[in-house]
């Protein structure tokens, strides 16, 4: 076929009415002959503006929000890299040095082309060096790792939200742990002194089911309280504890009871009593200097 | 090539460069400026919404993955999407049952159009009309048998020889037409509205 040929076959194919065999032979020929891309580039652009004699329709609501979610989860792995692409620079081309040897291997997948393929027929270049095309590669790569990342650090930035999120929960608890523990351990160091006496409360008229253990460091003066069957707290008043001695209360610490009726105290008390008697009274909320309210628990310290 | 470009299309080149390099927002511009057209000819090859609109989200799809297959030398950007668009719609036209869609189609003709979902840019729509009042003006200087055969292939998908057995017309007629009409159509674009179109 002669060059007058092929431009009998351009306004055909910019209408998109070449048969598969006409469409071959001119994919042939384009390559080699710039003005042949130059007027099909023309009628293309023609052929394509009869959209605009089409009434606009749009979308259903919710399209455009699936395709955006769409594109959001596309990995950037999966993106489409055409060989020809890749070795495509912006300067034109000079169709003498376009000749049908130089062309990527890709160009025969005419499968893949179908629709697009006259346009990326116009991608075709001369070979370019191994470095250029290196290079190429190269930046195509960083684009890929860019969007890649890009990508990445809006996920992280997520994750990093809601593990701030679980931080503080995981904060709290471990405060929690922590008093917790730090309750066992002076317990324990209470129970484990060679000063240790131990008393058992027993409920008065108020709370008759009520009933406490107390371990007393007379070398420390620290108290520890387990209570069970306490009524709860009217409001505006908590139990406090007393250590009577020589028949003086002094005064100790404040503390409600669970919804259960249990309450678990540590006290810091006056040291090197021996014997002492020690008490739960209500009373005013904060506590008071010395006692008014109604007896809950006594009992006095065994040996 | 001359290299002067309007600003309309220099900004959907700008637009299409910024989605190969994975610029959500242009994306969704793109999206905004030409779904509604694109859509006009999904639903004109297709006749069927769900279609239309199917093709529509592989068509956008596509774009966000090839962007950087497109380059501003070799056209406009708006012809890159017209045929994208076109291609994979013709593709979904010859993949569907064809009593399938005779069906789809006595039932779907005259359906009303959608609430408009996509963002309405300020005098996008007016150049849209503007365009589409040119070409309109362009294709009536055209003879009735060419602008036919035009819209036939372009936006109904037809080959050559489907339009000559649906015209009963003589193969060659009909390639002439075809040929003769967008020659001229070209021309009368590029009198009407200098480089913008052609």
């Amino acid at each position: 076929m002669r060059h007058e040929d092929y431009r009998q076959l351009l306004a055909l194919e910019a209408a998109g009415a070449l048969d598969e065999e006409e469409r071959g032979r001119l994919e042939e020929h384009l390559p080699s002959c710039g003005e042949c891309r130059e007027e099909l580039r023309e009628l293309t652009d023609a052929a394509a503006s009869l959209l605009y004699t089409l009434t606009p329709v749009q979308p259903s609501p919710g399209l455009r929000a699936d395709i955006l979610a769409r594109v959001r989860a596309v990995d950037p792995s999966e993106v489409f890299v055409d060989p020809s692409e890749v070795a495509a620079p912006t300067k034109a081309v000079d169709p003498s040095e376009a000749r049908a040897g130089s062309r990527p291997a890709s160009f025969d997948a005419r499968t893949l082309l179908r629709g697009l393929s006259l346009w990326r027929l116009f991608s075709l270049r001369p070979a370019l060096g191994f470095g250029a095309a290196a290079a190429v590669v190269a930046v195509l790569l960083l684009g890929l790792t860019s969007l890649s990342l890009w990508n990445r650090t809006r996920t992280l930035s997520a994750e990093v939200a809601s593990l701030s999120g679980r931080l503080r929960e995981a904060q709290g608890e471990a405060d929690d742990q922590r008093r917790q523990l730090a309750s066992a351990r002076s317990i324990e160091e209470v129970l484990n002194s060679p000063a240790v006496s131990v008393a058992e409360l027993s409920g008065k008229k108020p709370a008759p089911e009520a009933h406490a253990m107390l371990a007393y460091d007379r070398s420390s003066g620290r108290a520890v309280v387990m209570a069970t069957g306490l009524p709860p707290c009217p409001e505006g008043h908590a139990y406090q504890l007393w250590l009577i001695a020589d028949n003086k209360p002094l005064p100790g610490r404040t503390f409600k009871a669970d919804t259960q009726g249990r309450a678990q105290l540590s006290d810091q008390l006056p040291p090197n009593h021996t014997a002492p008697t020690f008490a739960v009274t209500l009373e005013r909320e904060g506590g008071v200097p010395a006692p008014e309210g109604d007896i809950f628990l006594v009992g006095t310290t065994k040996g | 090539m001359t290299t002067a470009r309007p600003e309309q299309d220099e900004f959907d080149a700008e637009l299409l460069r910024a989605v190969a390099r994975g610029d959500e927002v242009a994306f969704a511009r793109v999206y905004d400026r030409y779904a509604a057209i694109l859509l006009g000819l999904m639903l004109r090859i297709l006749r069927s919404r769900p279609e239309a609109e199917d093709v529509l989200q592989e068509v956008f799809l596509q774009v966000w993955q090839q962007a950087r297959s497109f380059d501003p030398a070799r056209g406009r950007a708006f012809t890159w999407l017209a045929t994208l668009a076109r291609s994979r719609a013709i593709d979904r036209l010859r993949a569907v049952d064809a009593r399938e869609r005779a069906a789809q189609r006595s039932a779907e003709d005259g359906q009303p159009v959608a609430s408009a979902e996509t963002r309405t840019w300020a005098d996008e729509e007016a150049i849209r009309a503007e365009r589409a009042e040119a070409v309109r003006a362009a294709l009536a200087e055209l003879p009735e048998e060419q602008r036919q055969v035009l819209l036939l292939a372009y936006l109904d998908g037809m080959s050559q020889s489907e339009i000559a057995a649906a015209k009963n017309q003589p193969l060659g007629t009909v390639k002439t037409r075809t040929r003769t009409g967008l020659k001229r159509l070209s021309e009368a674009l590029r009198s009407r509205l200098g480089q913008q179109l052609a």
